[in-house]
């Protein structure tokens, strides 16, 4: 046993600098296990100019927290979209906003960003529900509403 | 045998130390990293003399500093098509409505179009440096002193000079040599101010955005410490990135800080509002890469003041120096550029050398509705410009001949009617109903007769008092000695580090005594520190006399960190004294004096440096010598209040109003009865509530009690432990979407990740308030 | 010296001789002994866990039971939530749920300068204008008024 020890003793102090180095690369996502991605919310209204919309977001699974409201990328949507601060206790968040301007988008456009602090390794999923999206004349449009992860 | 277990002892122990060594450094560099202790500021010189210091700075740093952006010709103004982002409604045209929180803009004004804003944006280039012959004198001229009160006051302010400007150049050296007496300018990250304030009868709703960018060719943390009223309501934040607007969501302070702390050390750019006071905030903006720029913009409103016909609009510009008493480590410390965490306070704030200067500025424009035609307007603090678009309307833009960030701006407005009557406003939405009531008491009181005064003056004598803030306080107690009359009782009581008295005990006003008086206060000066807790001892800690009613009258600029302390000693020691709060000086510590003053059940007023403390101790004595109204109770009819702030309804002064604020269930009209005492009589005053009356109403009028019930809250939480405060506080202020002690703002950018650590983090400097010395309120 | 032959048949008769034990019934006396404790042991044992089994027992009851109260939960706001007369009126569109259409049509009314119902002005200020769009867009995007 007191020859082992020495060997074994050499071993972990030549392994775990390695490790440390390793570690450390990884230090802020490993250690506090919490990182920051953007959710890209995305409405195609086809043919139909899109001038209002409002949704609903979950969580279903993973432990998510909001950030970061920012408006989408069409000039019609650029500011931040309206939604209700009591709800960031909760799960869910109702985000709405339209624009009465003449420019609006057609097709498939990004309408929001909800910037997300996400914690755990579990991917969050999530449950986007669209309540209405209207035209230009205030009409329900049909549209379909989708999310994509945003990439760093 | 013994050889061999020793080495084996030995190996071992060297062994272990080797395994600790590498779990223990590299946790050690990742705490530095988070410490942020490369301030940009900070040079690794010894301290010599000034000039070898900032030669040898700008040596070492040479590598390091970017160009400086100095301030651009004054005359540029950008062109009239400019519109800056307007935050929801944009005007007739292509209108986007993102309005997030709703926005606080456009209450009751209807339809507006886009303003053009004139804010200034800064060229690039490189600092010059001019001898001090060449820097204009700011000196008010002679022929500008005796403008009377009838014409707005036009204080003429030189012209700040345009600095030549050059491409900008990251990377090299900004900081030149320095000849000696020359004005060096700091690089700031924040390079502009501008301030949109739009005021709705006695509701004004402010949108100010901050311009930071990085001068430096280093990725940078900006921390910048600055003030607003103290009873603003923060409801609206939002972080502009180049052409993305992301809006910060309200989360609970501990929360927020640890959402911050984790996106800056994953390189996301950040931005992070909290409350230190509340009149002082601290804004963050994490991971700003070289030549970038990041916009903040914070959306708030508050009730305006109203004295003697007068609404009174302030916007402070810069935290003054505060005091901490010693032991005294949750303070705000007053430190010289770039000597961070000397003070031990857990706030500090940097301050510029007088021979230093910012490229910062401020623009700011108010747009007044009245209600009411606006009989004259006077900003007493600075230089404006103003029009009238219609009789009530007044507007109202800061010259940029006067831009600089070091005094509070305050903008006076009085309106038309000899009487202002009590007015009830109301607004409903699914929350419920809230009210403000505003009681004004009844005019012409000449016929009571005034009970005689044990007129207690408390004088501030410390350091930062100095000069004109101590020469205007010793103005204003001297003609208030005048006008004391036989049968009254006065004692005079100064402090700095520690409290004396002119006598053991008040005094008679004969003939003799005042002359005495008049000699004490001309001999006080202004030094040392500010133990206001042994004036306050001084001033309440002996006994009062029954026939004579006591009015203690502080003048102090409340230049202190702990407000809490001095808070709840008036309120263990008030008894049946009264408290008059005298700010003296041109950034005073105004949430303080407040405070006092409602703990005290009196009245607070403002001298300004420009102002005439006689005739302010004048119209203020008259006043206050008798209240109008005394122990009022409110019989509220069919309105069914609850939550109603203040509780306790304070004594009415003529020409002081007392608004209050509550929650309502109420839907017909009712009559509202408030009854006190005037004089030896019982007076009943009704008032006619209209709860259906469409002209009575404001949609600002929820947040304003909120913000007040977390106001009243936040008061009592500094001499009452009971635990539940906190929880209440951080309950309202998330339901309503306010910044508090509790909560803050956050804002991150999550869709990228910037190169390279988090970065320096650099404080923004700011210049002590015009009036105070440097030398003896900054510690260096 | 020697004691009397008296003294010592008298205290030889106060201490009686001693009895020879033999080794196996000490073993069979220990026996029954070690038996005899080992005994109790269990049964102060079985009382022991009994007695702190239902101890136990009535602690996790009052925790399953405080857990249940979810006492850490956020406590409804003291905010009285009570139904406006004019919530209806937020219906801009009279489709009987109230969504950011109705924000918007509000907008593009007040925009167009077009006939403003009376019931448009949701806050009661006596104006029609953004302050009404703010108002029902926000009671869109509340939860307890959501459309899901």
């Amino acid at each position: 046993m007191n020859k082992i020890m020495p060997i074994i003793l050499t071993c972990i102090c030549l392994i775990v600098p390695v490790l440390a180095q390793q570690s450390e690369q990884d230090y802020s996502t490993a250690q506090s296990g919490v990182r920051f991605a953007p959710l890209h919310i995305y409405l195609d209204s086809g043919n139909s100019s899109l001038a209002a919309y409002q949704f609903e977001l979950k969580a279903a699974a993973g432990q998510i927290k909001i950030v970061g409201v920012e408006g989408g990328r069409h000039e019609a949507f650029k500011e931040a979209p309206y939604y209700d601060p009591a709800a960031l206790a909760k799960d869910r968040i109702i985000i709405a906003a339209f624009s009465t301007g003449s420019n609006l988008p057609k097709g498939r456009t990004r309408i929001a960003t909800i910037h997300l602090q996400v914690a755990g390794d579990a991917e969050p999923q999530y449950e986007l529900k669209l309540a209405v999206a209207g035209d230009a004349d205030g009409k329900e449009i049909p549209a379909e509403i989708s999310f994509e992860k945003g990439e760093i | 045998m013994k050889i061999k277990r020793i080495f084996l002892i030995l190996i071992t122990l060297i062994g272990v130390a080797f395994m600790l060594l590498a779990l223990i450094v590299p946790s050690l560099n990742r705490v530095r990293q988070h410490a942020g202790s490369d301030s940009i500021s900070s040079a690794p010189v010894a301290q010599t003399d000034d000039r070898s210091v900032d030669i040898v700075w700008s040596e070492v740093k040479e590598q390091k500093t970017n160009a400086i952006t100095g301030p651009a010709d004054s005359s540029q103004e950008l062109p009239s098509s400019y519109e800056p982002v307007q935050y929801g409604w944009r005007g007739r045209d292509g209108d986007t409505y993102g309005g997030g929180m709703g926005g606080m803009g456009g209450y009751g004004l209807g339809k507006r179009p886009a303003s053009v804003s004139l804010s200034r944006r800064r060229s690039t280039g490189t600092v010059r440096y001019r001898s001090r012959g060449s820097v204009p004198d700011r000196r008010m001229p002679a022929e500008l002193l005796n403008v009377t009160a009838d014409e707005v006051w036009v204080i003429a302010k030189a012209e700040t000079q345009a600095v030549p400007t050059s491409e900008d150049t990251p990377g090299s050296g900004a900081m030149l040599a320095k000849l000696p007496e020359e004005e060096k300018e700091i690089p700031l990250p924040l390079k502009h101010t501008d301030v949109k304030g739009q005021i709705s009868g006695y509701i004004a709703t402010d949108d100010d955005t901050q311009q930071f960018h990085n001068p430096y060719d280093e990725k940078i943390e900006a921390v910048y410490v600055f003030p607003l009223p103290q009873n603003a309501a923060i409801n609206e934040f939002l972080m502009t990135i180049g052409e993305r607007r992301i809006r910060g969501i309200i989360r609970e302070r501990q929360e927020a800080e640890k959402i911050y702390q984790e996106a800056r050390s994953q390189g996301h750019v950040a931005s992070l509002l909290t409350q230190e006071r509340p009149n002082i905030f601290t804004q963050k903006v994490a991971n700003i890469e070289p030549g970038n720029e990041i916009d903040i913009n914070i959306k708030y409103f508050n009730t305006l003041a109203y004295v003697d016909g007068w609404y009174e609009f302030v916007f402070p510009m810069v935290v003054g120096p505060r005091f901490n008493p010693p032991g005294f480590t949750d303070g705000v410390g007053a430190v010289a550029r770039g000597k961070t965490g000397i003070s031990g306070q857990k706030t500090e704030v940097q301050y510029l050398k007088p021979s230093e200067r910012s490229g910062h500025d401020i623009s700011l424009a108010v747009d007044i509705d009245a209600g009411v035609t606006i009989e004259k307007l006077v900003c007493t603090s600075h230089v404006i410009t103003n029009s009238s678009p219609a009789r009530e309307k007044r507007t109202v833009k800061l010259s940029s001949l006067d831009s600089i960030p070091n005094k509070d701006f305050v903008l006076r407005y009085k309106v038309a009617g000899k009487t202002v009557k009590s007015a009830l406003v109301t607004h409903r939405d699914e929350r419920g109903g809230f009210f403000t009531l505003m009681l004004y008491p009844p005019e012409n009181l000449s016929y009571l007769k005034r009970a005689p005064m044990e007129m207690i003056f408390v004088l501030d004598c410390s350091g930062s008092m100095s000069g004109k803030p101590i020469a205007k306080a010793k103005q204003a107690i001297t003609r208030a000695l005048k006008k004391l009359q036989p049968g009254d009782t006065f004692q005079i009581i100064r402090f700095s580090n520690n409290a004396s008295k002119l006598g053991p005990s008040p005094v008679p006003v004969t003939p003799e005594n005042i002359r005495k008086g008049l000699a004490y206060v001309e001999s006080l000066e202004g030094s040392g520190g500010t133990m206001m807790i042994e004036g306050i001892k001084a001033a309440l800690d002996f006994a009062h006399d029954p026939q004579r009613f006591r009015l203690v009258s502080f003048m102090t600029d409340g230049y202190i960190g702990n407000e809490s302390e001095i808070l709840a000693a008036i309120n263990q020691r008030l008894g049946d004294s009264r408290i008059f709060s005298f700010g003296v000086g041109s950034s005073v510590n105004r949430y303080l004096l407040d405070r006092m003053a409602k703990l005290g059940k009196g009245a607070v007023a403002y001298i300004g440096m420009d102002d005439s403390a006689g005739q302010i101790v004048d119209e203020f004595y008259d006043r206050i010598s008798h209240p109008a109204l005394a122990d009022v109770t409110i019989d509220w009819g069919d309105m069914q209040v609850t939550d109603m702030y203040p509780s306790r309804i304070p004594d009415l002064f003529v020409g002081r109003p007392v608004i209050l604020t509550g929650k309502f269930k109420g839907a017909s009209s009712t009559t509202i009865h408030v009854k006190g005492k005037v004089g030896d009589m019982t007076q009943d005053i009704p008032i006619a509530a209209d709860l259906e009356d469409s002209a009575a109403t404001h949609a600002g009028i929820a947040c304003v009690w909120a913000r007040k019930k977390i106001e009243t809250l936040g008061s009592q939480a500094t001499y009452d432990t009971n635990p539940d405060l906190p929880g209440e506080i951080k309950q309202v202020a998330l339901e309503y979407g306010l910044m508090s002690a509790y909560t803050a703002f956050i804002a991150v950018d999550s869709s990228r990740k910037t190169a390279g650590d988090h970065g320096m983090t650099v404080a923004v400097p700011v210049p002590v308030p015009d009036g105070v010395r440097y030398d003896t309120t900054v510690q260096n | 010296m020697r004691i009397p032959s008296k003294l010592s048949a008298d205290l030889n008769a106060l201490f009686e001789p001693r009895v020879g034990v033999p080794p196996e019934v000490d073993r069979a006396v220990m026996d029954r002994a070690h038996k005899h404790f080992a005994a109790l042991q269990t049964s102060k044992g079985r009382r022991l866990r009994v007695h702190w089994a239902w101890r136990i027992a009535a602690a996790a009851a009052v925790i399953i039971f405080a857990f249940s109260l979810d006492l850490t939960k956020q406590t409804t706001p003291t905010t009285d939530r009570f139904l406006l007369s004019k919530t209806q009126a937020a219906d801009i569109d009279r489709n009987g749920r109230v969504d950011i259409l109705d924000a918007f049509k509000l907008a593009k009314q007040i925009e167009s300068a077009g006939p403003a119902e009376t019931e448009w002005d949701i806050n009661g200020d006596g104006l029609i204008d953004r302050s009404d769009v703010d108002v029902v867009a926000l009671a869109a995007v509340r939860l307890d008024k959501g459309v899901l």
